[in-house]
């Protein structure tokens, strides 16, 4: 025989229950809303890229339109600097490895170095070239520019405030 | 005051009840709120249904309309389903309610957007990864490569359906100077015209 007596008490401990329910109920559902539906996917393998398609871009029109759109209207594009000469061959056996993120110390002073020992005299050094310049997009008349504000910062301590 | 069994089997009861007509209420809710019309009695929506209706996705097979969610919702009634339903139209009311319509930023949206498609809603009409849209023909080199890709035969894609097919029903201008979308732009622009052309001869 159970019997539950309605004091000031319990109905205090009860609503006390019933929002730390609610509270882990919540939590529990944004906890499987990102189980299901991750923001970023497990990395994968490029595919085996035959003979035929061997200047990358035929394919990553379709696969990637926007990035090699990108690419083509800015000066890599234009200047014919093309996808493997940053991001090595899917298969591995170019003389630079295969990177999604290119490494900017191993690629881009390749042809930058001039412009790299400048800024990093003009701004510190950077680990990252990224968060000023687009790399697809025209590089310094980027989305990053348009909202360019005039500053005096001589440091790289807020990436993206000044430029 | 001190409650017998016979008033807690009473209460359980009446919670019962209770929970079974909540339950049959969402569902209807649920399914009501999920048509298209629904979706378009919200202006911020009806940009989204004229450049779908200008889409390659405009009519399904057998010449029907097809609706929106049978993209942005997940098919069956499961937890997926259930989460998306629930995060989505929480989100998509508190910002209708609080933020002007021209601060909706479609850049952003597009990976929110991303997110929640499903593969299976595409699916659930491409079955066949290997023949092409109008399932008569077989699927393009590139395409059987890519598709190899994601279904792991080729290397794994980490990838979406909707991460390489982008713009599949809709057409922000920021991506109209695509070269893969020339043809839909094409027919967007036209329709536009004839909106606008319209809406001048009413003034006159
Ligand atoms: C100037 C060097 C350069 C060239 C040339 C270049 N890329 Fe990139 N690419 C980059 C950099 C840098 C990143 C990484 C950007 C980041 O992480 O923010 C990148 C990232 C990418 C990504 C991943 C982007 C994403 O949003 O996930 C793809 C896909 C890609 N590049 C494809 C290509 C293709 C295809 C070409 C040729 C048409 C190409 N790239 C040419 C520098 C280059
Ligand atoms: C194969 C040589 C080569 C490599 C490697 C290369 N670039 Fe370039 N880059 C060029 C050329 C050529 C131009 C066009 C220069 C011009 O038109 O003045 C250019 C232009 C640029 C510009 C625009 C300069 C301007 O004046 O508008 C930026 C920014 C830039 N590159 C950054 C990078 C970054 C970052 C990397 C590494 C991911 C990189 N580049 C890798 C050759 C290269
Ligand atoms: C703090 C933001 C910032 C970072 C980080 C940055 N840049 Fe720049 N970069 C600029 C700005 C601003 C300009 C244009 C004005 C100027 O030349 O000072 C520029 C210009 C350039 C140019 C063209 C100018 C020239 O003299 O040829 C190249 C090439 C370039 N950057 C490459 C790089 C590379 C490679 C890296 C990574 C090591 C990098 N940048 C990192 C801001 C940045
Ligand atoms: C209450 C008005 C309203 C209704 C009804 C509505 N939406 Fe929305 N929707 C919005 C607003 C406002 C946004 C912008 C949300 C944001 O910027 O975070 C939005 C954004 C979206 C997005 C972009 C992704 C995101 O959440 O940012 C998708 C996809 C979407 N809605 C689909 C739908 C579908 C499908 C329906 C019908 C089942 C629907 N909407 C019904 C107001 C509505
Ligand atoms: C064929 C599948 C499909 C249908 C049908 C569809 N959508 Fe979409 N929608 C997408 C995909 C895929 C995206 C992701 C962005 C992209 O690639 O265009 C998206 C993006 C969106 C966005 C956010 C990005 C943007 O362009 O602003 C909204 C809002 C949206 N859809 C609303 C709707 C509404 C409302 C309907 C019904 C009238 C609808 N969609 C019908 C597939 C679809
Ligand atoms: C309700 C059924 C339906 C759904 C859901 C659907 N599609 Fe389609 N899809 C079609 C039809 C019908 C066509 C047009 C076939 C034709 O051209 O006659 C089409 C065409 C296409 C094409 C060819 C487009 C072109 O430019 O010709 C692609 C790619 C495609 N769908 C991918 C997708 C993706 C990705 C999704 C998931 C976001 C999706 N579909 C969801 C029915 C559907
Ligand atoms: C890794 C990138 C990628 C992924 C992921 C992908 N596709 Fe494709 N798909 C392609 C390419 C590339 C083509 C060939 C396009 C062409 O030939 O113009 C294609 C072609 C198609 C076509 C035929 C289009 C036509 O023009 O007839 C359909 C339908 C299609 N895909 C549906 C899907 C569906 C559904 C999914 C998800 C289950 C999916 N794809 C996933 C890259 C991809
Ligand atoms: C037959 C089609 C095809 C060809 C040809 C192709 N790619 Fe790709 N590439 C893809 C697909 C599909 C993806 C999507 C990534 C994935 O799902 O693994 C991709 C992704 C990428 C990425 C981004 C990887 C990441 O982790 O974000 C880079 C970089 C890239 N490719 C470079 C290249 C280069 C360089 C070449 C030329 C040697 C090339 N691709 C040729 C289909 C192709």
């Amino acid at each position: 025989m159970i019997t539950i007596s309605l004091t000031k008490k319990n109905m205090l401990l009860g609503a006390c229950g019933l929002f730390i329910l609610a509270v882990v109920g919540i939590g529990l559902f944004f906890l499987y809303l990102n189980f299901a539906f991750p923001v970023k996917h497990a990395t994968g393998t490029h595919l085996a890229v035959p003979d035929q398609y061997t200047d990358c871009v035929t394919c990553h029109t379709k696969v990637s339109a926007q990035v090699t759109q990108d690419w083509r209207e800015a000066k890599h594009g234009v200047t014919l600097v093309k996808c493997v000469v940053c991001h090595g061959e899917p298969d591995g056996k170019g003389s630079i490895p295969f990177m999604a993120t290119p490494d900017p110390k191993l690629i881009c002073s390749r042809c930058h170095d001039p412009a790299v020992v400048r800024m990093e005299a003009k701004y510190g050094n950077s680990a990252d070239c990224y968060s000023c310049h687009a790399y697809h997009q025209n590089p310094v008349h980027s989305n990053a520019y348009e909202t360019r504000v005039p500053t005096t910062q001589t440091t790289l301590d807020q990436p993206g405030q000044g430029f | 005051m001190s409650t017998t069994p016979r008033q807690i089997r009473i209460t359980l009861l009446g919670v019962g009840i209770l929970l079974v007509a909540g339950i049959v209420a969402t569902a209807a809710f649920f399914s009501f709120s999920s048509t298209t019309s629904f979706c378009t009695s919200c202006h911020e929506m009806n940009v989204h249904k004229e450049e779908l209706a200008q889409s390659p996705h405009a009519k399904d097979y057998d010449e029907s309309a097809i609706d929106c969610a049978d993209c942005h919702l997940p098919r069956g009634l499961g937890p997926r389903y259930l989460s998306v339903k629930t995060y989505l139209g929480v989100k998509d009311v508190f910002v209708h309610f609080t933020e002007s319509p021209d601060s909706i930023d479609r850049r952003h949206s597009q990976p929110v957007a991303r997110r929640f498609v499903d593969d299976a809603s595409c699916q659930a009409c491409h079955d066949d990864l290997y023949k092409d849209a109008k399932k008569e023909k077989d699927i393009s080199e590139i395409g059987k490569l890519a598709h190899d890709n994601y279904n792991g035969k080729d290397g794994k894609s980490y990838r979406l359906c909707v991460d390489c097919h982008t713009n599949m029903a809709h057409l922000p201008s920021f991506d109209r100077r695509l070269d893969i979308n020339q043809e839909f732009a094409a027919k967007l622009v036209a329709a536009e015209q004839l909106v606008a052309a319209e809406e001048q001869g009413g003034a006159q």
